[in-house]
């Protein structure tokens, strides 16, 4: 079997065994750094608790008195201290997704998606599960200020009154709200000359762009991967920062579970390793900008395998061996699946190239089955670029007198060619509303709080056209308005909420039956899509003729997948979060192939005496502005390519983000901005060179290695740990074909086996659909109150995070598969943890639970050593001390309160949300029924797209899990310690084509060489 | 010069001190076990109200049912204190000029809370749930005593863990009929006919958790 040979590594530190790495490996435990505990001598400690120990003496023996207080009228249904979900919606860029927010007595606590939504699902992505951190960030602008200076809404709405109507103009950010465009249409239509301008610095306009090419008119393409047997992203963001992503990932996932030994294939062509490059079964590392040629390859093959083509693509020719290699494939495979693959580019491509692939996709038969049409509204605007550009010259001209900005930051992250800073400061009257009072409201005479999604009724549309109604769940904290308010202000009437909402809404224009509405409020949809259904005519097929893309270095430009485009640097859980791919945290890098990297001398390197990453800067120059950056070497990055991502280096984001000059809040990494403009906002060729600098990186990756026969073994145990296999050699009517990669002598135990004929709780999770899109990490630290600890604590190896996605690539340095595993605590049967705690502060329940008892916890920190897993944290500090600044109280609120905040000196760990547990527990008890299957769904198993983690009763064998932990995929994670986990891995299946399949291994052959291996089965 | 450099009655403190320190020792664990336990601590707590409300008059005399205030006891963790309204029912009507409901009328026409002083606390790191007791067959008085004699609430039961896991151990002395929850009088000369009882209108065993997480999350 594959797996057996495959070997494993996690950084190149350890595919080359440098000494540092070695070094990092033999500590168990993050090592103790006597420095950070210093500041309070031992003489002034024991003044300290001399001193509590006396006020302890003489304030009273009980605790603080605690207040009740009841409402003065309850409403009705409501039950204090019971959890009630209400649908609401998010926005980002101009695509709504629906969510499902969790409000426990009035304040909203956690957010999922909503199932009704066609888009979520009832999955998020990872900015859905921060918005509650957003909604209670203490950094949230508070107050109406005037030239910097506090004020009020009284004084604005008093200025407003005074502010010059002719020559008004709005620059707002993208919005997919029926209810905005008709306040918009309104404004354009009362106020002579009034001008809107809609800039994103993320756009999909290239895509726009490629389907009026070909169609005349923009249209949205809507793919339906649950159809399709072979996908083919070209460049693409499909499967990451696409806004119908989650959509994608649930439809894909069910054709990458082998079904009847049938599965679906997914090739990329790329420059940077994505989610789509790490899910893909072939992958062809190439400069974004040779991506066009590659398709004309594709083309010329489908040609000569006799596919009937109208054109013939003329390129230049494809010298990548592996790419050619996979091309050929691609074609073959195209042949033989038509009208059931999907061909995609992702926005960074020209608009020549997506117009092509609509060719292709159409001359595939693929149109109508796999992908169909719907209306684009963003049809009839500029692009966002082209927009700006008009502001900035409309301004310069004098035509602009009162400025509106709503939302963005364009002070921040307009292209460096647009001069939107002097032309904001140009104009007599300026007003920005947002979220923060950040860089470009510095720039306005003034700034005014805007409210957050939860706090305001508003309306979108979601990417597949689901009409979305955001229902507010909390009364604005900061008595903020919304933007729909101060647009309507302008047209000297009230936004009347609720009600404004229904008269401009998409249901009222269908359906003006007041029970549809209720309901649609209720459900957070409408009945009806908002877009209809397109048809679009194409256009014949010209000769294409890819860009002319020259040799040398590029550089591509994407969202981050943590911080967009900036907007939620503010956010320390996703600032805290591993990139999925490089596992650094708090900073941006520059991706470079490792043999381009050293041409130039760049290296990161762990340091020998601790897990410190230093990386080497490179100045990246385009067009006269440099930036410098630090250096990741990212296997199977493309040769020639350096990948950058927007949003960092921030110069006014707030405490955690960064504020320039404030050493408290030191700035998050670096902008790169001021090297994208408005011509090359997604590729662009560039010059590098060695900045002669370092930069100290906090990168995951190496922390807590999974260490169990020290270094010696950690090669043959890696690929043991995660199994994987091709599905020509998986057999799915075998049972426990994957169990037998490890032997091992008959397991016995020095213990009684507990036996328990109740519940038995357990877990499977899919290492063949987890993508490692991180939405699983941010949820359980909503949940379960895990702090966000900073870039110096992550340094010292003391992350929180009790869920981490392991992420290991395997082969070619240059073109490495890849595989990711879900970590979260085992819930072992025989937990090494609990054996070695000696106030008993972790012990197991009959259910197969392995509690964590926090107040009996003294701090030993035996059981993270002792555990195989290394899912344990340890509180080192206070990490929620800062809550009880005054000024941070707010951030209180975000808390779940069926959890226990912890302090300093404990340990703690996934517990599989026992909260949850007990809730449906206690429920099904009151209601004497019992508990059906699927009903209790932990934070990490909601929010998965593709419904990797699966939770459950393993003592019911219809259960899901009890099926997954039966079928042939499963294994359990080092069973060969006894510790007999309750959580079983599915094995990655990967489907390669067979005329790509290099030197298979027998089935069987080859099982790992265990020098334990007694032939005990 | 002799060479006594302490006087003769340091030989008895001497031979007392292994005494005195042991004694001492045991002074202190007395006095931590049985000082510093809730029994001492907890029980008897009775703090003043802002409202001298008289659960003796209400549920006692007029034979109030728990319920008609305390209604989300079967549905939720909290058996919540009642709002102002549900006082209102009744003393829109009655004792309309009393000074002792100014408080209550005070709250109704502002909106709002009476602050009303925690007797029954337990720490944060416990999830306590009303509901998963009451419809088992635990009753109000198990926890909370003769709440219907009591004109001011007093704290009767330690509320402390080792007093919970006594009942969670042995359930069965402590559980009644579901109709007699709230009955503070009721009492049964067959216990082991209601266990029977209890344990078919539930289709199991009665078992309450023992282990860490029925309670701590």
């Amino acid at each position: 079997m594959d797996s057996n040979n495959t070997q494993y590594w996690r950084s190149l530190g350890e595919l080359k065994q440098t000494d540092e790495f070695q070094e990092n490996a033999k500590k168990d435990l993050p090592e103790f750094h006597p420095e950070d505990f210093s500041g309070v001598s031992r003489r002034r400690f024991m003044q300290l608790t001399g001193a509590s120990m006396a006020l302890a003496g003489v304030s009273s023996c009980r605790w603080d008195n605690e207040k009740i207080l009841p409402f003065a009228s309850r409403p009705a249904n409501r039950i204090p201290g019971k959890a009630v979900h209400y649908a609401s919606a998010l926005e980002r860029g101009g695509y709504g997704f629906g969510v499902s927010v969790t409000s426990y007595d009035g304040r909203p606590i956690k957010v999922e998606g909503n199932k009704s939504d066609g888009v979520s699902g009832g999955a998020t992505d990872v900015f859905a599960q921060a918005s509650i951190l957003e909604l209670y960030d203490p950094d949230r602008s508070r107050v109406v200020t005037q030239d910097g200076a506090e004020s009020t809404w009284e004084a604005w709405d008093a200025a407003k009154d005074s502010l010059p109507l002719d020559g008004l103009a709005f620059l707002v950010e993208a919005s997919s709200s029926p209810t905005v465009a008709s306040i918009r249409q309104k404004i354009v239509e009362t106020v002579s000359g009034a001008q809107f301008f809609e800039y994103e610095s993320v756009s999909r306009d290239n895509e726009i762009a490629g389907a009026k090419l070909v169609f005349g008119t923009a249209v949205r393409p809507q793919y339906d991967a649950s159809k399709a047997e072979v996908i083919v992203s070209f460049d693409s963001d499909f499967f990451s920062s696409h806004p119908a992503q989650i959509k994608h990932n649930r439809d894909w996932a069910a054709k990458r579970r082998p079904m009847n030994g049938r599965m679906g294939r997914l090739y990329e062509a790329g420059s940077r390793l994505g989610l789509e490059g790490g899910m893909a079964d072939h992958r062809a590392p190439m400069r974004s900008s040779d991506v066009g040629n590659f398709i004309a390859l594709v083309e010329k093959l489908l040609v000569d395998h006799g596919h009937a083509l109208d054109t013939v693509a003329t390129g230049a020719a494809v010298t990548n061996e592996t790419a050619a290699e996979m091309a050929a494939a691609i074609a073959k495979d195209l042949g033989e699946n038509r009208g059931k693959s999907i061909l995609v580019a992702g926005p960074n491509q020209p608009a020549e190239v997506h117009a092509r692939l609509h060719h292709l996709n159409r001359l595939l038969g693929n149109m109508g089955s796999t992908i169909t049409f719907t209306d684009e509204p963003a049809q009839a605007r500029p692009t966002h670029n082209e927009a700006l550009a008009a502001m900035v010259a409309s301004a310069k001209a004098g035509a602009i007198k009162t400025l509106v900005i709503i939302e963005g930051n364009v002070a921040y992250d307009a292209p460096s060619d647009i001069d939107v800073v002097g032309a904001i400061e140009g104009i007599a009257n300026t007003v920005r509303i947002g979220l923060y009072n950040n860089e470009t409201s510095g720039l306005c005479n003034w700034h005014l709080p805007r409210t957050h999604s939860f706090e305001a009724w508003g309306d979108a549309v979601a990417y597949d056209g689901t009409f979305l109604v955001s229902q507010p769940t909390i009364a604005p904290i900061w008595g903020a308005r919304s933007a729909e308010e101060l647009m309507t202000s302008f047209l000297s009437t009230r936004f009347g909420g609720l009600a404004k909402l229904r008269e401009g809404a998409f249901i009222a224009a269908t359906d003006s039956n007041a029970s549809a509405w209720r309901k649609a409020v209720h459900d957070g949809v409408g009945a009806q899509k908002a877009l209809k259904a397109a048809t679009p005519k194409m256009s014949i097929a010209g000769a294409f003729s890819p860009m002319g893309a020259g040799a040398g270095i590029e550089v591509t430009f994407a969202p981050d997948p943590k911080i967009w485009d900036g907007r939620h640097a503010n956010s320390a859980w996703l600032q805290e979060l591993p990139e999925f791919m490089t596992k650094v945290t708090w900073d941006n890098v520059a991706l470079m192939n490792v043999a381009t990297a050293e041409k130039l001398g760049l290296r990161t390197e762990a340091k020998a005496t601790d897990g410190h990453a230093i990386a080497d800067m490179v100045t990246i120059t385009v067009g006269g502005n440099s930036v410098n950056v630090p250096v990741y070497l990212m296997p199977g990055q493309a040769a020639d390519s350096i990948a950058l991502t927007l949003g960092y280096g921030r110069t006014n984001a707030g405490q955690i983000g960064g504020i320039e000059g404030d050493e408290d809040a030191p700035m998050v990494g670096f902008d790169v901005t001021s090297i994208r403009s408005s011509n090359a906002s997604h590729i662009v060729a560039a010059t590098v060179a060695n900045a002669n600098a370092t930069h100290e990186l906090a990168m995951t990756q190496e922390h807590h290695i999974v260490d169990d026969i020290g270094m010696r073994g950690t090669e043959d145990r890696l690929s043991a740990l995660v199994r994987e296999a091709n599905l020509s050699d998986f057999h799915e009517g075998e049972e426990d074909h994957f169990r037998h990669v490890v032997h091992h002598p008959p397991l016995e135990s020095l213990w009684t086996e507990r036996s328990h004929d109740g519940h038995a709780w357990g877990m499977t999770l899919d290492l063949s659909v987890c993508n490692g899109c991180n939405a699983c990490v941010v949820a359980c630290q909503s949940e379960n109150n895990i702090p966000a600890v900073g870039k110096s604590e992550v340094i010292m190896s003391r992350e929180m995070h009790w869920m981490r996605i392991d992420r290991y690539f395997s082969g070619d340095l240059d073109n490495p598969k890849l595989v990711t595993q879900q970590v979260n605590c085992q819930q072992c049967e025989n937990a090494p943890c609990e054996q070695v705690c000696p106030v008993a502060a972790t012990t197991h329940t009959e259910e197969g639970l392995n509690d964590m008892v926090y107040n009996r916890c003294v701090g030993t920190r035996y059981c993270a050593n002792n555990c195989a897993y290394k899912v344990r944290r340890f509180n080192y500090k206070n990490f929620n001390k800062n809550l009880e600044d005054e000024n941070n109280e707010v951030a209180k609120l975000a808390l779940n309160p069926e959890v226990t905040v912890r302090v300093r000196g404990v340990m703690e760990k996934c517990t599989y949300c026992v909260q949850r547990i007990q809730e449906v527990k206690i429920d099904a008890k009151n209601a004497v029924r019992p508990i059906k299957d699927g009903e209790i769904v932990p934070a990490c198993g909601q929010v998965c797209p593709t419904s990797a983690i699966v939770f459950g009763d393993l003592a019911d064998p219809a259960s899901a899990v009890s099926k997954g932990r039966a079928s042939a995929r499963a294994y359990e994670m080092l069973a060969e310690l006894n510790n007999k986990p309750r959580n079983s891995y599915l094995a990655k299946i990967r489907n390669p084509h067979p005329d790509l399949v290099t030197a298979a291994p027998a089935a069987g052959a080859g099982h790992a060489s265990d020098p334990a291996d007694q032939g005990g089965h | 010069m002799d060479g006594n450099l302490f006087p003769a009655w340091t030989a008895t403190v001497r031979d007392l001190l292994p005494l005195a320190i042991g004694g001492g020792g045991l002074f202190v664990v007395t006095i931590v076990t049985f000082g510093f336990s809730p029994k001492t601590l907890s029980v008897g707590y009775s703090p003043e109200q802002p409202v001298p409300f008289s659960h003796k008059l209400h549920a006692g005399d007029m034979g109030m049912d728990c319920r008609y205030c305390h209604n989300t006891v079967e549905q939720g963790a909290k058996a919540a204190i009642p709002p102002t309204a549900t006082c209102m029912n009744c003393h829109e009507r009655i004792r309309t000029d009393s000074e002792l409901l100014a408080p209550v009328r005070e709250s109704a026409e502002s909106g709002l809370p009476i602050e009303w002083n925690r007797v029954h606390d337990l720490p944060d790191y416990v999830f306590f749930d009303h509901s998963a007791h009451v419809t088992r067959g635990v009753g109000c008085i198990e926890c909370h005593g003769r709440i219907d004699t009591m004109e001011q609430v007093r704290q009767e039961k330690p509320l402390s863990m080792g007093w919970c896991l006594d009942c969670h151990r042995d359930p069965e002395g402590s559980m009644r009929p579901l109709d007699e929850i709230t009955n503070m009088t009721w009492e049964t000369e067959d216990q082991a006919a209601l266990t029977e009882v209890l344990r078919a209108a539930r289709g199991r065993d009665l078992a309450p958790p023992t282990t860490c997480s029925g309670c701590h999350r």
